[in-house]
This record gives C-alpha cells, sequence and structure tokens, in this order.
C-alpha cells in the first residue's frame, strides 16, 4: 500500500489536469466540447483520489458500493430536477 | 466523523495516544459538578447521573421512548387546540397567525420528533438485541445522537417565546419561509432546531448502520435477520441519504434567513419549486422512514401472536428493499400541481403505482399469516392487527392520489389530511402495539392488561371518529380554519375523535407508568412463540445482555462462552475506572456536554444577525461547543468489538473506517444536494445567460493546486506512519495545515476582492450559489484543519505510529474534501 | 364504507356524465373527468376495503385461540432463524390481482389526464364566442388578481358562460394554490412561474375560488368571487373596460356597480365568508 512512488505520478497527473482544465477554457472550442472535456478531466481526477488515495481500488467493493450510491442519490436529484423545468 | 477513533476497535486498539493523555481523575479540590460529570462505574437506574451519562443501548432506548413521549403530548395538545378552533367553520378561538403556527409545529412535531425517535426508541433497545451485539458500535455517538435529539426540541420549544415560531407549514414551502413573509426570530430558531435533528439523525444512521452490518452474531445472515431489524437496517438506509438531502435545503434556507442569500427570492429563476424539489426528495422517502419500523414491529406481532411463521417472509424482505429503493424516485407526486412538465409528471406517476404494488404484498402477507393460526388477542396484538387494518384504508385511499387527475382536485384538500393521518397513526398504532409488546422485556413487569386492552378500544374508536369524517368533509381546503358551514358536523365529529385519541393516548402512558410498580414481574419469555433473541435473556436484560456469545451457528440460538480472544488481541486496553469488568465503558459526560454546546451556539445563531444578546450566546455556544469536542476526543473510552460475527458484505474493513465512509456518502449527497440546486437554478435561468461570479479562475486553480498538494501530503503522512516515522507524520500533517491555511486566506482575498467590487451573498442569485457552495466546502476544509490541529501535538508524541489509522481516516475525509473541490472549481470558475 | 358510497351516488351520481361522453372526443374539462373518475375509484375502492377488511376480521374470528392448550404443530420456536411460512402462491394470485386493478385505474385516469392536458378544443370556424378567453390569475397575499387581455385587472374574475377560459397562474409573491372547486379545477400559483389550467363555464352564477397553499396569516380567507355572466352580457362589459384603471387593493375595482373590495379588507370584518 505504502507505494510512494505511484502516489508521487498521481499528484503530478492531477496537477496537469487542473491546469489542462483551464487552458480547454481558454482554448474557445465548442461550448458543449469544453464541457464534456472539462467535466470529463474532473471525472478522472476524482476517480484518481478516490481511486489511490483513499484506497477504494484495494478496499472490498462494497465501500465502492456505499460511496456510488450516495453519488446516485445526488445525480437522481439533480438530473430529474433539472429535467422537470418546463 | 474522524475524531471517534476511541469507539472502534478497541479489542484491539493499542489506543492511538489515549492513553497518554489520561482523562484527570476527580481530585477533593475539584467541583461537585466536575464530580458528577466524572465517569465511573455507571450508577444505578434510581440516579440521575446514570441517565445524563450512559451510553448503553438499552438506556439510551429508553431515554428516546420517553422523550417521544412527551413530544407526543405537546404535538397531541396542539392538535386539540386545532380540533377545537375547527368545531366552528369560523376563526374564533385561535389568531390566524396562531393557527398557522399551531398547524406547522404540530405538523414538525409529530413526524420529527415524536414518531421517528419514538420508533428508533425500539431500535436502539431492541435491535442490537436481536442481532446479538453487546451494544452499538459507537456507543458514546449513540448518546450524542439522543442528547442532540433532545435538545433541538427543547430549541424547538423556545422558538415560541422569539416572536413566534414558525408558520408556514411542516412542508415549509418557500418563499413564505424567508424573513420578507416570516420575520420573527422563532421561525428562524424552528429551522435551526431542525438542522440540529438531522445531525442527530445522520450520527445516529453512521452508528446503526456500522453495527447492523459489522457486529451480527456469527450465524446471523442479513436475510436471516429478523423482520423487526429489516426494517430499521432498511430504515436507516433511507435516513443515510434523505436526510442529507433536507440538511442541504435547511441549510440553504437557514443561510436565507441570516446570512441573506436568495435562493428561495431571486427573480427569474424557480426558487421556490427549487425548496419543493429538495424537500420532496427528502420527504418522501421520510414517509417510509416513519412507517418502515411500525411495519417491522407489527410484523414481529404477527408472527408472535398468530403462532405462524410470515407468509412469503422472503417476498415481504423483497418488497421493503424494493420500496425503500424506489422511494427516492417518486417525490415529484408531491408536486404534480406545479409547473413540473407532463413527461415528468407521466414518470412520476408509473414510479408511484410501482411503489404501492410491494405494499399489497405485504398487506397480504400479514393477513395469510393469520390464517390457520392461533390468533391471541393481547394488546400488542390488538393494536398490531387495528394498525393493520386502518393501513388498509390509508393505501386505498393513497392510489386516488397516485391518479394524477384526481390528485390535481384533491390535493390541499382534507383528503390528504385524512390519507396521511390513516397511513402515519397507523404506524403510531403499530408503535403503540411495539410498546405493549416490549413493555415486558424493557420494565420486567407487565402492563395492565384491562387497561391495555380498554385503551385499544378507545384509541381504535377514537382514531376512526377522528380521521374517517374527514374523508366525508374532504373539501375543506388544508390548513385552513374558516370552511364551508355545511361541513360542520363532520368536523365536530373530528374534534371529538381527537380527544377521545388524545384520552387513549393518556391511558397507554399511565398504564405503562403505573406498571413499572403494580405490574407483574415476568419472566424472560412471557410471549409463547416469540422467537427473537431479545426473550431469551432476562427482563429487564443485563448491562452486557448475553450470558455468552450469542451464535447461530448451529441453526439456532446458544451462548457460548464469553469470548476471550477480543480482549486481548495481544494488546490490552488500559484499564480505565469505568470498565465494568475491565472491558466495556458505558457512561461518558461528553454527548451531553456537545448537544449543550450545540444547542446554545444555534440559539445563538438564530439571532444573530439581529446582533445584541444573540452574539455573546453565539460565542458562549462555540466556545462550550470546542471544548466539549476536545472533552470528547481526549476522553479514553473502550468498546470491544466481536472476535467473530457476520459482517457481510463489509468484513474486509473495521468498524471506524465504515463509519467515516457511511458518513462521506451522506456527505456526498449534501454536496450533490448543493450542486443540484445549482444545476437546477442555473438551467431554470438559462444555463448560457448565467454569469459565472468569479471575474478570472486563476484564484481557484492556485487553490486547486493548493489542495491537491495538501491531499498528497496527508499521503505521505499515512506512509510514513505505516513506516513508523515520526517526524514524517508530523511534517506531513503539518503542511497539511499550512496548506489549509493557505487555501482560505486565498479564498478570503478572493472574496474580500468580490465585496470590493459590491458583489455581496445577497446580491443576486449566481452570487448566493457562489458564496455559499463554496462556503460549505471552506467551511469542510475548516473543520479539517481543526482535526489536523488537534492531530499534531499527538503525532508529536508517537501517537499514530503504532496504529496508524487515525491518519487514514482523516485523510478519507480530507481527499472527499479535496474531490469536491475538483467539481467546485470547474463548475463555479470555468463552466 | 357504506356512508362514502351514498354520498358518493348522492354527490357525483347524478351530475357525472355517463362514461361514454367521457370516452368521446380527446378535449376535457376537469369537471368532466374529475367526477366521473372519482366515483370510479370511490366504488372500486369501497368495493376491495370492504373484501379485504371483512376477510380480515373474518380470519381473525375463525382462527382466534379459544383459551384452550391446543399447539399448533411445528410452531415457532424461541430461537430459531427465522423463516418464511408457506402459501407463496396464494401470495402471488393476490398481488397480481390487486395489481392489475391498480394499474387498470391509473392507466385510465392517465389517459383521462391527456384530455385535460390537451386545453381548451381547438376552435372550429366561429370566429369570436367560441375563442377561449384567456385570463392571467395573480396570486398575492391574500387576494386573487385577475389580469384580461386587454390589461384590465379586478378582484372578481368574471367569465362568459358560452366559450372556454383558460387560466395562467402565478404569484407576485409567495407560493399559492388556486382552485374554483365547483369546476373542480385547481393549480399552483408560483412565482416567477406559469401554470395554465381551463374550465368550460356551463350556467351564470357565481362561485368560489379558493387557496389551497398554506401561504401566510390570510390564507384561511384568501377567497374571490367567480361570476358567470351571459355570453352577450359579458362582451357588453368587457367593452368598456380598459387597461389603465388597475385597481389597488384597498379601492374597489374597475367594475363600478360590481366593486368588491380587495379580500384583504374584510379580514377586518370578522369571518363574513360563510
Amino acid at each position: 500500500m505504502a507505494n510512494t512512488k505511484l502516489y508521487t505520478v498521481i499528484y503530478v497527473v492531477l496537477f496537469v489536469f487542473a491546469t489542462a482544465q483551464v487552458a480547454i477554457e481558454g482554448m474557445s472550442l465548442g461550448f458543449e466540447l469544453a464541457v464534456g472535456l472539462i467535466i470529463g478531466l474532473s471525472v478522472v481526477k476524482a476517480v484518481l483520489v478516490a481511486g489511490y488515495y483513499q484506497h477504494l481500488f484495494t478496499e472490498p467493493r462494497s465501500v465502492t458500493y456505499v460511496v456510488l450510491s450516495g453519488l446516485l442519490t445526488a445525480l437522481a436529484l439533480t438530473f430529474a430536477a433539472s429535467y422537470s423545468i418546463t | 466523523m474522524s475524531d471517534d477513533r476511541s469507539t472502534d476497535e478497541s479489542a484491539v486498539q493499542p489506543d492511538g495516544g489515549h492513553a497518554s493523555r489520561p482523562l484527570a481523575e476527580p481530585t477533593s479540590k475539584q467541583s461537585t459538578l466536575r464530580r458528577f460529570f466524572t465517569r465511573d462505574d455507571l450508577p444505578p437506574y434510581g440516579a440521575l447521573r446514570r441517565w445524563l451519562l450512559t451510553t448503553n443501548h438499552k438506556d439510551v432506548g429508553v431515554l428516546y421512548v420517553v422523550t417521544a413521549l412527551l413530544f407526543l403530548v405537546f404535538g397531541g395538545v396542539l392538535a386539540l387546540l386545532m380540533r377545537i378552533e375547527l368545531l366552528t367553520p369560523v376563526g374564533d378561538f385561535l389568531s390566524a397567525d396562531g393557527y398557522n403556527q399551531t398547524v406547522s409545529t404540530h405538523g414538525l412535531i409529530m413526524v420529527f420528533w415524536f414518531l421517528s425517535p419514538f420508533a428508533f426508541g425500539f431500535a436502539n433497545y431492541i435491535v442490537p438485541l436481536q442481532i446479538g451485539a453487546k451494544d452499538l458500535a459507537f456507543p458514546r455517538l449513540n448518546a450524542l445522537s439522543y442528547w442532540l435529539y433532545l435538545f433541538s426540541g427543547i430549541l424547538l420549544g423556545l422558538s415560541f417565546f422569539q416572536g413566534g415560531s414558525f408558520s408556514g407549514g411542516w412542508t415549509m414551502y418557500a418563499p413564505l419561509s424567508v424573513p420578507n413573509y416570516m420575520p420573527q426570530i422563532g421561525s428562524t430558531t424552528t429551522i435551526l432546531a431542525l438542522t440540529l435533528f438531522v445531525i442527530s439523525v445522520t450520527v445516529s444512521s453512521v452508528n446503526f448502520l456500522t453495527t447492523m452490518h459489522r457486529m451480527r452474531a456469527p450465524g446471523l445472515t442479513l436475510r436471516r435477520m429478523p423482520l423487526f431489524t429489516w426494517s430499521i437496517l432498511l430504515t436507516v438506509w433511507m435516513m443515510l441519504f434523505a436526510f442529507a438531502a433536507l440538511l442541504a435545503a435547511l441549510l440553504i434556507l437557514s443561510s436565507d434567513r441570516i446570512l441573506g442569500t436568495t435562493y428561495f427570492t431571486a427573480e427569474g429563476t424557480p426558487g421556490s419549486l427549487l425548496w419543493t424539489h429538495l424537500f420532496w426528495f427528502f420527504g418522501h422517502p421520510e414517509v417510509y422512514i416513519v412507517f418502515f419500523p411500525a411495519l417491522g414491529a407489527m410484523a414481529e406481532m404477527f408472527q408472535t401472536f398468530t403462532g405462524r411463521r410470515l407468509v412469503g417472509r422472503k417476498w415481504f424482505i423483497v418488497s421493503m428493499l424494493l420500496v425503500a429503493l424506489q422511494s427516492f424516485l417518486v417525490w415529484m407526486h408531491h408536486m404534480f400541481l406545479t409547473s413540473i412538465n407532463l413527461q415528468i409528471k407521466t414518470l412520476f406517476m408509473i414510479t408511484t403505482i410501482g411503489i404501492s404494488l410491494p405494499f399489497d404484498l405485504m398487506v397480504f402477507s400479514l393477513i395469510y399469516t393469520m390464517v390457520k393460526g392461533r390468533l391471541r388477542f393481547t394488546t400488542p396484538f390488538l393494536f398490531a392487527f387495528g394498525s393493520l387494518f386502518v393501513f388498509i384504508i390509508g393505501g386505498i385511499t393513497g392510489v386516488f392520489l397516485g391518479a394524477v387527475v384526481l390528485d390535481y382536485q384533491l390535493r390541499g384538500t382534507y383528503w390528504v389530511v385524512a390519507h396521511f393521518h390513516y397511513v402515519m397513526v397507523s404506524g403510531v398504532m403499530a408503535l403503540v402495539g411495539a410498546l405493549y409488546y416490549w413493555y415486558p422485556k424493557l420494565t420486567g413487569r407487565m402492563y395492565n392488561r384491562r387497561l391495555g386492552k380498554l385503551s385499544f378500544w378507545l384509541f381504535f374508536a377514537g382514531f376512526n371518529l377522528l380521521y374517517f369524517p374527514m374523508f366525508i368533509a374532504w373539501e375543506t381546503p388544508r390548513r385552513v380554519f374558516d370552511y364551508p358551514a355545511e361541513l360542520t358536523g363532520f368536523h365536530q365529529l373530528a374534534t371529538v375523535g381527537g380527544f377521545l385519541l388524545g384520552f387513549a393516548f393518556l391511558l397507554v402512558i399511565w398504564n405503562c407508568y403505573r406498571s413499572l410498580w403494580d405490574g407483574e414481574t415476568v419472566s424472560s419469555n412471557p410471549w409463547a412463540h416469540a422467537t427473537t433473541a431479545e426473550w431469551a435473556i432476562p427482563s429487564p436484560p443485563p448491562l452486557e445482555n448475553f450470558p455468552g456469545m450469542p451464535s447461530y451457528e448451529s441453526g439456532s440460538l446458544d451462548f457460548l462462552d464469553r469470548e476471550t480472544a477480543s480482549t486481548d488481541g495481544g494488546t490490552v486496553t488500559k484499564p480505565t475506572p469505568s470498565s465494568h469488568d475491565g472491558h466495556d465503558s458505558h457512561a461518558s459526560p461528553w454527548p451531553l456536554g456537545i448537544s449543550i454546546g450545540s444547542f446554545v451556539l444555534f440559539l445563538g445563531l438564530s439571532g444573530v444577525a439581529t446582533g445584541g444578546i444573540y452574539v455573546p450566546i453565539t460565542i458562549v455556544g462555540g466556545g462550550l461547543l470546542a471544548v466539549t469536542l476536545l472533552g470528547f476526543g481526549l476522553e479514553s473510552f473502550s468498546v470491544t468489538e466481536p472476535a467473530v460475527a457476520e459482517r457481510w458484505p463489509f468484513a474486509g474493513i473495521e468498524n471506524g473506517k465504515l463509519g467515516v465512509w457511511i458518513f462521506l456518502a451522506s456527505d456526498i449527497v449534501l454536496f450533490g444536494a448543493f450542486v443540484g440546486s445549482y444545476v437546477f437554478l442555473r438551467a431554470g435561468y438559462g444555463w448560457e445567460a448565467w454569469k459565472i461570479v468569479p471575474h478570472n479562475p486563476i484564484p481557484g486553480l492556485i487553490n486547486t493546486y493548493i489542495l491537491l498538494t495538501s491531499s498528497f501530503c496527508v499521503v505521505l503522512a499515512l506512509v510514513a506512519a505505516q513506516k513508523g516515522r515520526r517526524w514524517g507524520v508530523v511534517a506531513g500533517l503539518t503542511t497539511t495545515l499550512l496548506l489549509g491555511i493557505a487555501f482560505l486566506i486565498n479564498k478570503g482575498i478572493e472574496w474580500i476582492e468580490l465585496f470590493h467590487h459590491n458583489i455581496w451573498l445577497s446580491t443576486d442569485v449566481q452570487a448566493s450559489t457562489f458564496f455559499l457552495t463554496t462556503g460549505l466546502h471552506g467551511l469542510h476544509v475548516v473543520l479539517g484543519l481543526v482535526i489536523v490541529l488537534y492531530m499534531i501535538p499527538r503525532a508529536l508524541n508517537g501517537a499514530y505510529l503504532d496504529d496508524e489509522r487515525p491518519v487514514e481516516y482523516f485523510g478519507l475525509y480530507w481527499h472527499f474534501v479535496d474531490i469536491v473541490w475538483l467539481f467546485l472549481f470547474p463548475l463555479f470558475y470555468i463552466l | 364504507m357504506s356512508v362514502l358510497v351514498g354520498l358518493t351516488v348522492q354527490t357525483f351520481g347524478t351530475s357525472a356524465p355517463p362514461a361514454t361522453v367521457i370516452l368521446q372526443g380527446q378535449s376535457r374539462t376537469m369537471s368532466e373527468v374529475f367526477p366521473h373518475l372519482f366515483s370510479i375509484f370511490l366504488v372500486l375502492g369501497t368495493l376491495v376495503g370492504i373484501v379485504v377488511l371483512s376477510y380480515m376480521v373474518y380470519v381473525a374470528v375463525r382462527y382466534r385461540a379459544d383459551g384452550e392448550t391446543d399447539e399448533l404443530k411445528d410452531s415457532p420456536q424461541l430461537g430459531e432463524l427465522p423463516e418464511g411460512g408457506g402459501d407463496g402462491r396464494k401470495l402471488a394470485v393476490s398481488l397480481t390481482l390487486s395489481a392489475i386493478i391498480v394499474i387498470a385505474l391509473i392507466s385510465y385516469a392517465w389517459f383521462l389526464l391527456m384530455g385535460v392536458e390537451g386545453g381548451p378544443p381547438e376552435v372550429s370556424g366561429e370566429p369570436n364566442s367560441d375563442k377561449p378567453l384567456s385570463v392571467t390569475v395573480v396570486g398575492e397575499q391574500f387576494a386573487w388578481k385577475y389580469i384580461y387581455p386587454n390589461g384590465n385587472s379586478s378582484y372578481t374574475l368574471r367569465v362568459p358562460d358560452d366559450r372556454p377560459i383558460e387560466l395562467t397562474i402565478t404569484s407576485s409573491d409567495v407560493m399559492h394554490t388556486y382552485g374554483i372547486p365547483k369546476y373542480d379545477l385547481k393549480t399552483d400559483a408560483i412565482p416567477a412561474q406559469n401554470t395554465t389550467t381551463w374550465f368550460n363555464p356551463d350556467e351564470t352564477e357565481t362561485v368560489e375560488a379558493n387557496c389551497y397553499e398554506l401561504c401566510g396569516t390570510g390564507h384561511s380567507e384568501m377567497t374571490s368571487e367567480v361570476i358567470i355572466m351571459d355570453g352577450a352580457e359579458f362582451d357588453r362589459w368587457y367593452a368598456q373596460t380598459t387597461s389603465d384603471a388597475t385597481p389597488t387593493p384597498n379601492e374597489s375595482t374597475t367594475e363600478g356597480a360590481h366593486a368588491m373590495d380587495h379580500p384583504q379588507s374584510r379580514l377586518a370584518h370578522n369571518h363574513v365568508l360563510v
């Protein structure tokens, strides 16, 4: 578990991705493409942090399901509510 | 959560440094007060100190039941005030505002402060017994839940003395709930009281989930759990997520009231719809949260008093599971009359029908269990039977409301009032049955049987006389005191029924009170055919519940010799003065202290915007809370975790870590609801027309770098702890602290800059969402820093070298805060 | 229960249009749909309720313990692992039956909903009299303000009896719910949102509109008059209204003789409503 090198590589990747997100905004891509890319990068970063820094990849899978069910609950609220707007 | 290290795994716990800072023993110089609250052996039942200090699940269960009954009387008196007002079709008894306050507080008390806590009194007492645990996983947190609950209720009561309590109904629809329309400080107090209650519920949910998933007797797989325990398990899972959404709603509302944000009043956004979404997203699961424990208790009583096993037990459980999942997908059926679109109405109509069918199955299952049985109509069974009877009527009338067209017309009328009282008070009826059912177990004495039966018939008659006329007079609009004169007769009948029902409740309470002395003493199992483990031990059970380690591995309950593996897994816990026989602690003064601190703080916050006396109250409350939290953290409190237990599906991680993860899951919903609110408001406003508040993303980017680096430092600290490097741990934590402070300073500069440009929390909805969402995140950062500040000196003493779990738990929290920022940054700074 | 059935027949049995009428045509008002559907639900619900509850009571009486100590064979024992009893098939049959009833009812209700949601029928040729009249309803603490297409506004709703009325409902302050019980019509009044509903007045009369969502101190008394006039009379009245005469809550409206105080002022004179 104590794999300092791996942790460092992940740290560098996170750093680069964060910078990339701001860069993408400056590149004047299409709005939807930019949104997709930026959110996509955030998701990747979150998975890296949760998977390695919080050890979800090595914990029992059931813990991941607990986290995902919370996430799913929040997403259900967000999307259904926003979709309901006339 | 992460500072609650002392309560987990102490079987093998080297005490994480606690031993180095033992709690000071009282000396003769210390005040009487200090001595009063210092832990000792748990005092006997008769002593007040016992009830103030206890952390034992059975004591806490009794406290819950008794307190809930007090709130029942409070809410019941309010209900009777309403019924008196409704004797005549004009307003002539209460003032208009008084009536609204009565309606609102009645609803809030009954739903929040009576029903769930009443059920959780039994859950506290019975669930550990049924699963074969000596206590809950975190006994001090359990006591904390109780005291927070009690003080939140006291805070609610105080609101009446602050210019009037909340008067916008228990649904608290916005924007009526904002100060423009409801300026009284008491309304803010009500919302804060509910917030405190939600905190209590969240703590309790984490505790129950950890306990029920990790501390079941060997052989007691999830499938084999008794139905009451099953119902509580599902209830608690629903609570964990549903109450997080309510917490978000309440925090936003408090902010609108105290800080002046404009979520619910903003021009051009559907702010009031936002409230209905957040509230009902919580509110519908809440219906089942309130009803499930009653259902579980009903199932237990049906089995015991029919002498038959439940028909279709497996399907009964599957039904409950389906309902629990689907309860999060039906909330918009409370919003059919709002401006939501037709597609979503159709969708939610379908999910609503879907959720009614499992209940059909459960009802039939209970009825068929009676067939070919030997029905003994004891008082508990009468109540359970009566409860099923009225629940069927409540269910049928609910189908009416599922049909959108009928809902269009029935909404906002007494049809709804009658329907949900038939359902909710049916739950109450079952729980009163549960009170009679478990009364001999709790007290060791039998209630008065004749009085018990009398109380049932009065209850049943009063109930139907109260609520059935409401169906006939359904055209009365809800929450009015001024109704069509031709309906007067029905309302007068209902009032008579109301008083009858109130009298029946008093009779129940009187019976329970008198029988404490008069009741005949009972054996361990006064009911033939009861099967669950609580009936296999004395009434009332001894402090540590079982004569040996409960086990079902042989196919039925056995008590094996007391487990020895758990007490000395290599390291022995420092014996504390409170240790019963060298093992477990059962008393702590800090849960009470923390609750008093929170109470004072919240009382201060209610009026802090008006200044005056409230400012010092807030400061005192904050100080008190800090001191008591520190005391809680430093206290040496040992709990043994069973050496062997059924732990599916969480066998691979220990109690403490599971607790942290469960808490984080609810925090995900909290932040999710904040982000969801932002997305909803922005979508309603026009996604691209919405202007981003920060002038440029660079400060946000810098803060992203800072947080990422701090997360990395926490990881390094954990690695250092694992490798036994004291200075590595200290360096990692200290850097984290400094980076956290840098994050806050950077944010502060950014905010001051915005204030300088005259952009405040109240400027517009864009600014409100920006400041409040990132502010909530900032608050999480502050909380994390407080924990780090507590950990650094301990790390200096080498606390985490032989047990790095506290560092790991803190890391889980801190990385979570980091992840949240990874989404807030693009959402609020870039897109 | 039989009280309820009696009530249905008495209240709705006569006034509800027969099913064949309901099933023809696309567009239906709530006052056509609601009584019809409500009575179906009520009759079926009462029947199901009586059957289930009677069965329950019958079973309770039939299988009650008679005081003898005759033990059941295979009765549950203390400490056993929970198991289910048999009879799964009976359970499945009951569930299927109830599912069929519920799903059939709700599907039918959904079909009717489409008619209500469709809005007033399309105008068929005749220019004037069948064209729906559109009125905006604004909820404000504690009164209903009606704004007509020509800009005239009033605290009393006047509508003709010869054409459909389309209402667009909103609020200027908190959430309210607008409802005219006589026409089984109800919808939320939400700040910054519009909702719509419609109805077909059929006789000249004066009915009442209520508020159905707790909206503050005056909620109980937030009512207004809805006056349904002869079509020609309405046209004459409407022609002489103008936009500039907007009432303020304490003045009378532009209607001259038919003036009605802002309901808030009625709060002062006790409860004269009924």
